[in-house]
């Protein structure tokens, strides 16, 4: 049995249900929280990455799609594994448009819930790597002088060093000091991988606030 | 006479005043024995009259009432007679002139002349009980101002003396007045006659008192009999002492007896079906024993083989004379095949409509199925997981075991509740718990599509569930009066804000008698109008209703004795509730 890390949270309301469920995610390692109610999730759940949330679509009050859609406006990226009852073809639809992992009708055989569970904690890895390595580039970016981010961008955007002196009324030797900074400190070891962390930058957050060009 | 008086003596004249005075003496003798006649002969015929009326058919009381006053007027030289009796027995009023005679025909007595309007003063007497005697210039129009009334009256009649008797019934009641009259001349009404006078009224009064006495008899017979033809209800005495069964002609061909046939108690008993002679023996020992009414439903075997349904009502005669059960027999067997026919059909339709919910209900009900068999299964393969490992998990596996059994007994009661609802047998009362059957009702439904996105709020009252009231119902029946109940007020909240959707169920307990169910939403109610026909059959306001879950609904409720009510609630929406009667407490 391998250890597993990763969080699965059950939302249904009915209890044995949820109690079944419980019992085989925790069969196949996993750590579960479970919960009554989405205002239940909402109020007391504090999902850790990576994990999953496995969701009844029907239920009194705030049903499965309200949730999936209150998550999303909270910029959550939390994968969901709907489970219905009667599964309705526009239920379904919408919720996978809203970007649900999957959508099981019951009763479903286990390996089904299993493998879309374990879909979704590889989907949450992934997502959770991908964050964290954008932490680590945000962070080294923002160790970088005023001078050494400006360079950066130039360089990035592909100028010669003559250029970059010209654009920025220096000597070349200074730029070719900074550019040295900007490696060690972006952990680059090459010119490539200065394009694709400028790139992965821009993907994150608006060129003008990062002084990118 | 100057010259008889020079030729007579003292002694002439002393004789001849002893001739004057026996001559005096001999006419008032005369006069008194004359007036001693006329009286034994007036006496003769009041009591030629009084026996008259001995025995007189009542309808020949009025004709001879009004002939005696003409011989009693004829006999006295009086010019007029006249009895006035009042409208009815509560209005003091005598505005009916019903007996007179007169030996003139002018002037024209009125029409709806009321005599105590026309002789006030002479009426004030009667009605204290006392006889008016009247000598109309001698009015005492001074002390008594309403006595110019009466004098007007008796002058259009040219009236000059009137004799008028007050006509007393028991508790001197007046009834009447009875009048004698001269016309155009006084007369002086002596003590004597007065006295007789008043004798002959009260022959008339008794006389009248019979009359009226033997036409409501007659009236009660003739609504008696009207009322037990129309209603073909045989009327029977039967003699407890003797054993005498006396029977009407409707009860004889009732129980087909032949016109003659002689009919006993044991000949009656031996047309009563043999399961239901001993309840008619019981029903006529406590009819005999508590004198009260008594009521008993039977059937009758007849020659001609047919079965009849019998309701007799009997009751003891009460006081004293013979000891006697009177009663009225009638044949409800058609009305009983009528309500058995009418109760099928609501029970056929009723069985149509709740088809028609189960099948609206599919998908709600499947996933009710569903969800146990999910937790089964789920449960299962858990459990094969926690047996495989390299150290299996027994108590787990033991927990989950108890778990299935749960679910499996969850399914179990969903697919009998599904399958009572579906089964078309008919109602069989028993005595329920409110409370559970809507936490069923609740089950099945609770995650039908309409009630999706709605809070329900069930607040059952706590004494249900302690020492429950038990109400006498059929469960099916029940369970669908509330499962439309409560479908109706979800589909009147299908547009509702959705903060608005809430859905209320309540139970109450009024005074341990009745158990009050009530279904309350936030929709947007009816409107008066509608209130007035939410009941009535396929009168419906939603664009896909049949109309007949409220009509239902109330036929089922008021056949258990309830009542079954809708009303707007002020802060809006409706509520719809009915109440049935308590018929037991404790465990069901």
């Amino acid at each position: 049995m391998k250890p597993d890390p990763a969080t699965v949270s059950i939302v249904d309301d009915d209890a044995s249900v949820r109690k079944a469920l419980e019992r085989l995610l925790r069969s196949e390692g996993y750590t579960v929280a479970t919960f009554a109610s989405a205002l239940e999730f909402l109020d007391h759940a504090r999902p850790a990455a990576p994990g999953c949330l496995v969701l009844d679509i029907h239920m009194p009050d705030l049903d499965g799609l309200m949730l999936q859609e209150r998550l999303l406006e909270q910029g959550g990226t939390l994968p969901i594994v709907f489970i219905t009852g009667h599964g309705t073809v526009p239920a379904s639809v919408k919720a996978m448009k809203a970007g649900a992992l999957d959508f099981l009708q019951k009763p479903f055989q286990d390996h089904e819930l299993l493998d879309a569970v374990a879909a979704g904690i590889a989907t949450s890895r992934r997502q959770t790597r991908k964050q964290t390595e954008m932490d680590h580039l945000q962070q080294r970016f923002s160790n970088l002088t005023p001078r050494e981010q400006a360079v950066f961008s130039l360089v990035a955007v592909g100028l010669l060093n003559k250029q970059i002196a010209a654009e920025l009324g220096i000597v070349e030797k200074t730029v070719k000091a900074h550019r040295a900074q900007v490696m060690t400190k972006m952990g680059a070891t090459s010119l490539a991988d200065l394009v694709r962390f400028a790139e992965k930058l821009r993907d994150l957050t608006p060129a003008r606030d990062l002084n990118l060009v | 006479m100057p010259l008889a008086l020079t030729l007579a003596t003292p002694a002439v004249l002393a004789g001849l005043i002893l001739v004057l005075v026996l001559l005096v003496q001999i006419r008032r003798r005369k006069a008194a024995e004359a007036a001693l006649r006329e009286r034994l002969a007036f006496e003769e015929l009041l009591s030629e009259i009084t026996s008259e009326f001995v025995n007189l058919p009542a309808d020949q009381i009025d004709g001879k009432i009004q002939e005696t006053q003409r011989r009693v007027c004829e006999f006295l030289d009086v010019d007029l007679s006249s009895l006035w009796q009042s409208a009815s027995l509560d209005k003091p009023q005598l505005s009916r002139l019903t007996h007179v005679y007169r030996t003139y025909d002018d002037p024209p007595i009125p029409e709806d002349m009321d005599a105590t309007e026309y002789f006030p003063f002479a009426l004030k007497q009667a009605m204290a009980g006392e006889i008016a005697v009247i000598q109309v210039r001698d009015l005492p129009t001074e002390v008594a101002p309403e006595a110019a009334r009466d004098r007007q009256s008796f002058d259009y009649f040219g009236i000059q003396s009137a004799l008028i008797f007050p006509l007393l019934m028991e508790r001197r009641q007046l009834v009447g007045i009875l009048s004698f009259a001269t016309v155009n001349r006084e007369r002086i009404w002596a003590e004597p006659l007065i006295r007789q006078l008043d004798l002959l009224s009260q022959v008339y009064v008794s006389a009248l008192a019979r009359k009226n006495a033997d036409a409501a008899l007659r009236e009660s017979e003739a609504r008696l009999s009207l009322t037990t033809t129309a209603a073909q209800a045989g009327l029977w005495i039967l003699d407890l002492e003797t054993g005498d069964y006396w029977i009407s002609n409707i009860a004889k061909s009732m129980f087909q007896f032949a016109p003659e046939e002689p009919v006993t108690l044991e000949s009656v008993l031996g047309r009563v079906h043999r399961d239901d002679r001993e309840l008619v023996r019981l029903a006529i020992q406590e009819a005999t024993a508590q004198g009260e009414l008594t009521r008993c439903e039977y059937r009758i075997e007849l020659p001609d083989g047919s079965t009849r349904w019998i309701a007799s009502f009997g009751q003891c005669d009460a006081g004293p004379g013979p000891n006697r059960l009177m009663g009225v027999s009638m044949d409800f067997t058609e009305r009983l095949k009528a309500e058995n026919q009418v109760r099928r059909q609501w029970a056929q339709l009723a069985h149509a409509t709740r088809l028609g919910t189960m099948g609206e209900l599919t998908a709600s009900l499947a996933h009710e199925i569903y969800q146990p068999l999910t937790a089964i299964r789920t449960n299962a393969e858990a459990a094969q997981r926690f047996l495989t490992r390299s150290v299996p998990d027994i108590g787990e596996v033991r927990s989950i075991l108890e778990d299935i059994i749960l679910d499996n007994s969850r399914a179990d009661n969903v697919i009998r509740n599904i399958r009572n609802m579906l089964r078309k047998e008919p109602a069989a009362l028993v005595a329920l718990n409110l409370n559970e059957v809507i936490r069923d009702v609740l089950s099945l439904i609770r995650s039908d599509s309409l009630l999706r996105g709605m809070r329900l709020s069930v607040d059952l009252a706590p004494d249900l569930a302690a020492e429950p009231p038990l109400v006498s119902a059929d469960r099916v029946q029940l369970q669908q009066v509330l499962i439309n109940l409560i479908l109706n007020s979800a589909a009147a909240m299908r547009g509702a804000p959705e903060d608005q959707r809430i859905l209320v169920v309540k139970t109450a307990v009024h005074e341990g008698r009745f158990v009050h169910v009530a279904v309350t939403d936030r929709g947007h109610g009816f409107d008066q109008n509608s209130g007035n026909r939410l009941f009535e059959p396929f009168y419906t306001t939603k664009p896909d209703g049949m109309g007949m879950g409220l009509p239902i609904s109330q036929t089922i409720i008021k056949a258990l004795g309830g009542t079954i009510s809708a009303m707007n609630n002020p802060e809006g929406g409706s509520t719809f509730s009915f109440s049935l009667p308590v018929v037991a407490q404790g465990e069901q």
